[in-house]
């Protein structure tokens, strides 16, 4: 009887203790891809979950297609109808004495399933705003809807903003402008913007094609030529800096296939003046495939072909993801140019929901300089 | 000790009754101190993470002023400024018909910006914080994008008969997006949606609130409220220490109210054990005599004790935490009503509750056992037990009469609620030694008024003051219970008169309406031929500048904030208004804007009275002051209120908050009613006439206080459990009287009718007496507690019918109770009573 | 006064039947006293029982007073016990809530009958006249006893039953106790049985019998031969 008493109490205790340790389980932070049907951004995870099958939305979105004409100050507005889109601004600059930044201003458009409420329309706006110094770097992410108010562009005069984040021109066209934002609370960012330069349309005069013979393109234009001058606040004082900028207009929607494994793009501001861009598509089945545009310093525009590029991997780094190609060597014969391209420094992972490496670069070789690096999808 | 316990095993099998009653005692002791210790462990874990749906430490937000919204472009305005901190939210309570049981069902609905959380949460993560919701973006996801869902929380799904993918519709026969049952933190007795969702579903573009996420400091509070337009206003959520402050005496109640029936179940343990031990004492006799010692059989029956309380705490604890599921819903409507208090889903520490039910159960059990365990002392020492009855009842009367004096001498001197606590609970010791001393001196008197001849009776009568002797601590309980369950209904029964009266006094108007956009609904009665007069009651935010008293906790210096309201100076008002106390002018001064009229609950918490200051500035005005005419009363507000004449207003252009509508006839009310459905306006005016304004608020106090309702019958039921145990207890010792009294004829209906009647003038007495402790109790509710905790109070009002009523059922109640186990004993042959007279 | 007839009363041990009184006859005069006595265990308190209406026989008659015991309703047996039957116990058993004058009229008063000089006359008799407004607590054991007695005869029943009544006294006290509940019950005319193991009280009794096997024989110092089944007294 005693022997049934005893294992009575213990199985009771055993349950009490049981039922009173057990807790819900941590729920893990899962880095989902909110936006289906995306995009570069989605590619920063390998997993795929099970909201994350890439599918189209459902809506019928406008396609690229070659032969569009690209005008301006029109174009430099938002695109609704196009699934992605962002307005993104890169610059190199140096202080008064001589130390090097590298600052990321972006504002992504993307067009969802989404239904019109009262609240928001079918756009969904994401910031993202990061700064290096040669030692730290500064990264932060925003989201907001369309239709609320504090995300959007309007062209009268050209304004791309989310939240104070801003980036206000004095008229319709983008230059001169500011360009204004903040980092944590701890980064304060006060750049102004000026260039006289006309646009550089990528590709066939703004449609650029992402992998080839396919349809992933997109309209795609940029901006090289803008000087930068303006100050930081950084937690160590306010610097006053100048230096270059890039500005890059993309968008589209079919920017990417399932089975591409993500791009490596690069921007470089050459000490004579001419500029560079090379886009590489990395594709599981098919070989990668470069594209890229020069502007001579005379500001010819040179779109280069595949098989004018000639880039190779030199190094693989340890960062956050794993390791990143940040040292490559890029040639082009045709032009003589014979580079290699360093990172600035190791440390610039953006790691927001949607992570991806992006800073500035270092140039040497046969042509020197400065730009910048965005790897994504490692 | 194996031996021992093997004895004290078997003697189970013939004392079920006992045993059972043991268990069940301990088991309900613990189950209610449980269940109180997890709504009140859950209540705070609840204020103190200050959490909303999917976030923490929320404890501010941006409200729209009186009279004025707040819309989308106000949010964007703010965040466009960098106050990426806000997040909006739309709050709405809507009826709709339960899917399955075709019920109507009132639930509320959260619209919440799931963006901006997202935003909040991606930069929260990256700035690594503590207290980081986890809730996972993707969770998030679907509120906003297909497939829209709309989260609930698993309990309260359970509660309302909900399920997954379950679609409601809502009165206007729009559908709310599909059912998700979640467990994510944060969420309470509400469904969770997009904004967007929502006001789509509502078909407006209202937004409630921004809810400000993360602690604030005084610079970033400032910047914030520097940066508020005109119209929007900054203040704090009752969450977090205030809330635990407001809802302190709410939780202190029900904590007491549990250990009231704990140690009533005490009670009850302890005349189980000593039944118990009484009938073992023969046997444990025999123990002795074969050379047991006595510390040995002490040993035993602590292990005894051990094991059955190891055995009925977590059972108890796990009926507690049971209880308090279903309880909790109540609970949190009652918070919410009471203190503007949110109560989300928390989790709560299990372990330590179920560690405090085990030493509250295995000290409770140990207590109850000193008095069994010291007469099975007294029996094991002595061979007869010599019948000590105690004819000196004198120090009892001392002790009531110094505890009393004590009891009034705290209330006097009481500055907090538990001092206020200690007087009450001192009041109610001494009514029981009071009770202890004239229940026996009554029937006493009884005896000696009954003629001779009556021999039964007169019997019944000498027999009870034995019966009052053993019965102490039994009568002692019921009278607590009766004390505690008469003061608590006429508290309330005067709350409910005062309440009611104070609503039909002032409430004079035939109809009222509140709107977002008084302009719009002005211009629409302008269009309309109806014959009515309209009042409009103006609003506007004030400090005071009066010194605030150094025991008021709800305020800091110079901060406290006060409602000014417009208020008619008719006859019809001034006859509406229900003063504490008035000066002979008040009205006079009033009118010409000389005097103010202030709330109890601003006189009461900075000691205001007629004829002083009061100091005040509107918020960007200058500071004022005014002479008070009149208090008045200002019952359930939690704010400092006061009331000026309607020119007052004028100067600062103030909004106004409430219309108030006296209609020439009843059809002209008919016509408003038909021509304000149709109107465009509809859907921005709230309105509601005068009558059904009274019903909702009986209703709304009648649902506050049915948990109070609910304790006092467990408390009751338990003392009457109590009483019925002891009567099982004094019935062993009972047992050579009543065969005697058989012996000579006296019939066996007789003697439990006798019986009964010996409980019922038990009862009886410890009623009468409980009466006056009850209306004392009352009046220490209302006047210290009340005002203690709120600020504010009521007249005491007395139904003669009611409180008699409340004491006679108590008491039939205990009848009926004891009726059973004297029924029970009525039942043993004669002949094996007789035994023990030793025939 | 007492007539049984073949009584036969069986208590079940555990799986067999035991009879405690085996076709027991008993019959006694009115106005008569007897003395039983016998060892433990062998029936003395179940024939009590059965006389006093708190238990019923197996089998028999048994008639009290002209009135027959057997199967009488719970009633009948209580409104029996009032009228007809006194008891004196050996724990003396007074109402220890009430004065002695209370415990001795109790009776009486249960019955209706008007207190008056024969009550008063009763404690005189039994030396209890300056106890008359003590509690039982406050009197010896032999003036306990005889408060006892003074409440049995307060109704003047038919029938007297004392078990043991000098169980718990010593010998002085027994002395008195006997020698009052005797001459009382004679002086009033009434019927006594008396259970005891004490010669002397036996002495007291108009005839002595005793309870062996389930069955009353005429008391004698030897153990009997023959059983007599037909005992009078």
């Amino acid at each position: 009887m005693f022997k049934f008493l005893a294992k009575y109490l213990l199985l009771l205790l055993l349950i009490t203790a049981v039922v009173a340790c057990s807790k819900n389980p941590d729920e893990e932070q899962q880095k989902s891809a909110m936006f289906s049907g995306l995009s570069r951004s989605s590619l920063g995870q390998q997993r795929v979950t099970k909201n994350e099958v890439p599918k189209t939305p459902n809506k019928t979105m406008a396609k690229v297609i070659p032969g569009y004409k690209i005008t301006f100050p029109h174009d430099h507005s938002s695109h609704p109808n196009f699934a992605v889109e962002w307005w993104y601004i890169t610059a190199n600059l140096t202080d008064t004495q001589n130390n090097p930044y590298a600052l990321q201003w972006t504002l992504f458009r993307f067009a969802s399933d989404t239904q019109n409420t009262p609240w928001s329309n079918a756009q969904q706006y994401m910031g993202h705003v990061a700064l290096r110094d040669g030692k730290q770097a500064w990264f932060e992410e925003r989201f907001a809807r369309g239709g609320v108010g504090n995300a959007g562009i309007s062209t009268e005069p050209f304004n791309a903003f989310i939240d104070d984040w801003q980036w206000l021109a004095q008229s319709s066209k983008l230059f001169p402008s500011t360009l204004e934002f903040t980092i944590d609370s701890q980064i304060k960012v006060n750049l102004d913007l000026a260039t006289d330069r006309p646009f550089v349309k990528h590709g066939e005069l703004g449609f650029s094609r992402k992998l080839r013979d396919s349809n992933q393109a997109s309209y795609y234009y940029s901006q090289p030529h803008i000087q930068v001058s303006g100050e930081l606040q950084l937690p160590r004082g306010i610097v006053q800096v100048t230096g270059n900028a890039w500005f890059d207009h993309e968008w589209s929607s079919q920017y990417l296939t399932p089975l591409a494994q993500g791009w490596d793009w690069f921007s470089i501001h050459f000490d004579d003046g001419a500029k560079l861009m090379l886009f590489n598509m990395r594709h599981q089945q098919a070989e990668d495939y470069w594209s890229g545009t020069l502007v001579t310093k005379s500001g010819k525009v040179i779109p280069l072909a595949e098989s004018e590029i000639r880039a190779k991997v030199i190094k693989r780094t340890k960062v956050e993801q794993g390791l990143l190609p940040l040292n490559w060597s890029i040639q082009l014969p045709k032009q003589q140019i014979d580079i290699q391209i360093a990172p600035m420094q190791t440390k610039q992972w953006n790691p927001g929901i949607f992570s991806y490496y992006e800073g500035g670069t270092v140039i040497s070789g046969s042509h020197s300089g400065v730009g910048f690096i965005e790897l994504t999808g490692y | 000790m194996v031996p021992l316990l093997k004895l004290i095993w078997a003697s189970y099998q013939h004392n079920t009754l006992r045993v059972v009653l043991v268990l069940v005692a301990l088991i309900t002791a613990c189950a209610g101190l449980s269940a109180v210790l997890v709504i009140n462990s859950a209540a705070k874990n609840s204020y103190a993470s200050s959490n909303q749906p999917f976030l923490q430490q929320v404890e501010q937000r941006i409200i729209a002023r009186s009279g004025h919204t707040l819309n989308k472009q106000d949010f964007a305005a703010l965040r466009r400024l960098g106050f990426t901190q806000l997040i909006p939210v739309l709050r709405s309570s809507q009826n709709i018909l339960h899917p399955i049981t075709a019920q109507p069902l009132r639930i509320s609905l959260l619209g919440i910006d799931s963006f901006s959380v997202i935003s909040y949460l991606a930069s929260n993560a990256l700035k690594a914080e503590k207290n980081s919701s986890k809730v996972s973006t993707e969770e998030l996801g679907q509120l906003w994008r297909p497939p829209f869902v709309s989260v609930i929380h698993a309990d309260f799904a359970s509660e309302l008969n909900l399920s997954d993918a379950q679609i409601l519709a809502i009165e206007n026969n729009q559908l709310l997006p599909k059912l998700a049952v979640t467990a994510s933190q944060g969420l309470g007795r509400e469904i969770v949606m997009d904004i967007g969702q929502l006001q789509r579903v509502l078909g407006t573009q209202k937004i409630s609130e921004l809810m400000v996420v993360g602690v604030q400091n005084d610079q970033e509070t400032h910047e914030l409220k520097a940066a508020l337009p005109e119209h929007l206003r900054l203040e704090n959520i009752n969450t977090g220490e205030q809330a635990q402050q407001l809802t302190g005496s709410f939780h202190l109640n029900l904590l007491a109210m549990a250990c009231l029936m704990f140690v009533v179940c005490m009670f009850v343990v302890m005349n189980a054990l000593h039944l118990l031990i009484m009938k073992r004492w023969h046997n444990l006799r025999i123990v002795r005599q074969l050379g047991v010692s006595r510390k040995q059989i002490y040993w035993a029956q602590g292990a005894e004790l051990l094991l059955i309380s190891l055995f009925c705490a977590p059972l108890g604890a796990i009926a507690g935490v049971f209880l308090a599921q279903l309880a909790s819903p109540l609970v949190s409507l009652t918070l919410q009503s009471l203190f503007d208090v949110r109560i989300g889903y928390t989790q709560v520490a299990y372990l330590s509750l179920m560690t405090q039910c085990f030493a509250a159960c295995i000290l409770g059990a140990f207590t109850a056992a000193i008095l069994p365990m010291r007469q099975l002392n007294t029996k094991l020492a002595l061979r007869n037990l010599s019948v000590n009855v105690h004819t000196n009842h004198l120090p009892w009367l001392f002790a009531s009469i110094i505890l009393g004096c004590f009891a009034v001498g705290l209330g006097y001197y009481s500055q907090n609620i538990l001092v206020s606590f200690s007087a009450i609970a001192m009041s109610i010791f001494a009514g029981c030694s009071l009770l202890i001393y004239a229940l026996p001196k009554s029937l006493n008197m009884l005896f000696h008024s009954l003629p001779e001849r009556w021999v039964l009776f007169r019997w019944l009568a000498a027999d009870g003051v034995r019966l009052s002797q053993k019965s102490k601590i039994a009568c002692c309980a019921f009278f607590i219970a009766l004390t505690s369950n008469i003061g608590m209904n006429l508290m309330v029964d005067s709350f409910r008169q005062a309440t009611q009266q104070w609503l039909t006094q002032r409430l004079v108007a035939d109809q009222y309406i509140s709107t977002q956009s008084p302009e719009a609904f002005t211009q629409w009665l302008a269009t309309q031929d109806i014959d009515v007069k309209v009042i409009e009651r103006k609003g506007l935010d004030a400090v005071l500048l009066n010194k605030p008293l150094s025991r008021t906790k709800n305020t800091t210096p110079n901060k406290t904030k006060i409602e000014l309201r417009s208020y008619p100076s008719s006859n019809l008002y001034q006859e509406a208004m229900l003063f504490v106390q008035q000066q002979d002018d008040a009205w006079q001064r009033f009118t010409v804007d000389q005097g103010v009229l202030i709330n109890q609950q601003l006189a009461l918490r900075h000691e205001l009275t007629l004829g002083e200051e009061l100091n005040f500035y509107v918020e960007s005005g200058q500071p004022e002051t005014k002479h008070i005419v009149g208090i008045y009363y200002d019952y359930g507000n939690q704010n400092a209120q006061a009331l000026l004449a309607l020119d007052y207003f004028a100067k600062y252009k103030a909004n106004t908050t409430l219309f108030a509508l006296h209609f020439a006839s009843k059809q002209q009310q008919s016509l408003f009613a038909k021509q304000l459905e149709s109107a465009s306006i509809s859907n921005q005016v709230r309105s509601i006439q005068t009558r059904e304004l009274l019903a909702l608020s009986m209703q709304t106090f009648e649902r506050t206080f049915v948990i109070t309702d609910g304790l006092n019958i467990v408390t009751l039921l338990v003392a009457a459990l109590s009483l019925a145990t002891s009567v099982l207890m004094i019935d062993m010792d009972n047992r050579p009287q009543r065969a005697l009294l058989r012996s000579m004829g006296v019939g066996n209906y007789q003697m439990t009718g006798l019986s009964l009647i010996q409980y019922t003038l038990l009862s009886l007495l410890a009623c009468l007496l409980a009466l006056p402790f009850g209306i004392g109790l009352t009046w220490l509710l209302i006047n210290l507690i009340n005002v203690q905790a709120f600020s504010w109070s009521y007249p005491l009002l007395i139904t003669p019918a009611k409180l008699l009523s409340a004491g006679l059922l108590s008491v039939l109640l205990i009848v009926l109770v004891v009726a059973l186990p004297l029924y029970r004993l009525s039942r043993r042959k004669l002949v094996e009573d007789i035994k023990c007279l030793s025939f | 006064m007492i007539e049984v007839i073949g009584l036969v009363k069986q208590i079940t041990d555990g799986h067999s039947n035991k009879k405690i009184l085996d076709a027991l006859d008993f019959h006694l005069k009115a106005k008569k006293s007897v003395a039983i006595s016998g060892d433990s265990g062998s029936g003395k308190s179940t024939l009590l029982n059965i006389l006093a209406a708190l238990d019923n026989a197996d089998k028999g008659v048994v008639k009290v007073a002209g009135l027959t015991l057997n199967n009488m309703s719970e009633v009948q047996a209580d409104q029996f016990r009032k009228k007809h039957l006194g008891i004196v116990f050996q724990q003396f058993n007074l109402i220890d809530c009430l004065s002695v004058w209370d415990n001795i009229t109790f009776p009486a008063r249960l019955n209706g009958l008007p207190i008056g000089p024969f009550h008063n006359d009763l404690l005189e008799q039994l030396g209890l006249k300056s106890h008359k407004h003590k509690l039982p607590v406050n009197l010896s054991g032999g003036e306990q006893q005889r408060v006892a007695i003074a409440r049995a005869l307060s109704h003047q029943p038919s029938l007297v039953l004392a078990d043991e009544p000098t169980g718990n006294l010593d010998d002085n006290n027994s002395q008195v106790v006997s020698e009052l509940l005797f001459r009382l019950c004679k002086q009033l005319g009434l019927t006594l049985v008396v259970v005891t193991h004490s010669p002397k009280v036996a002495a007291f009794a108009d005839s002595r019998l005793l309870l062996q096997q389930g069955r009353l024989h005429a008391f004698s110092n030897q153990p009997p031969n023959q059983t007599s089944n037909l005992v009078s007294a």
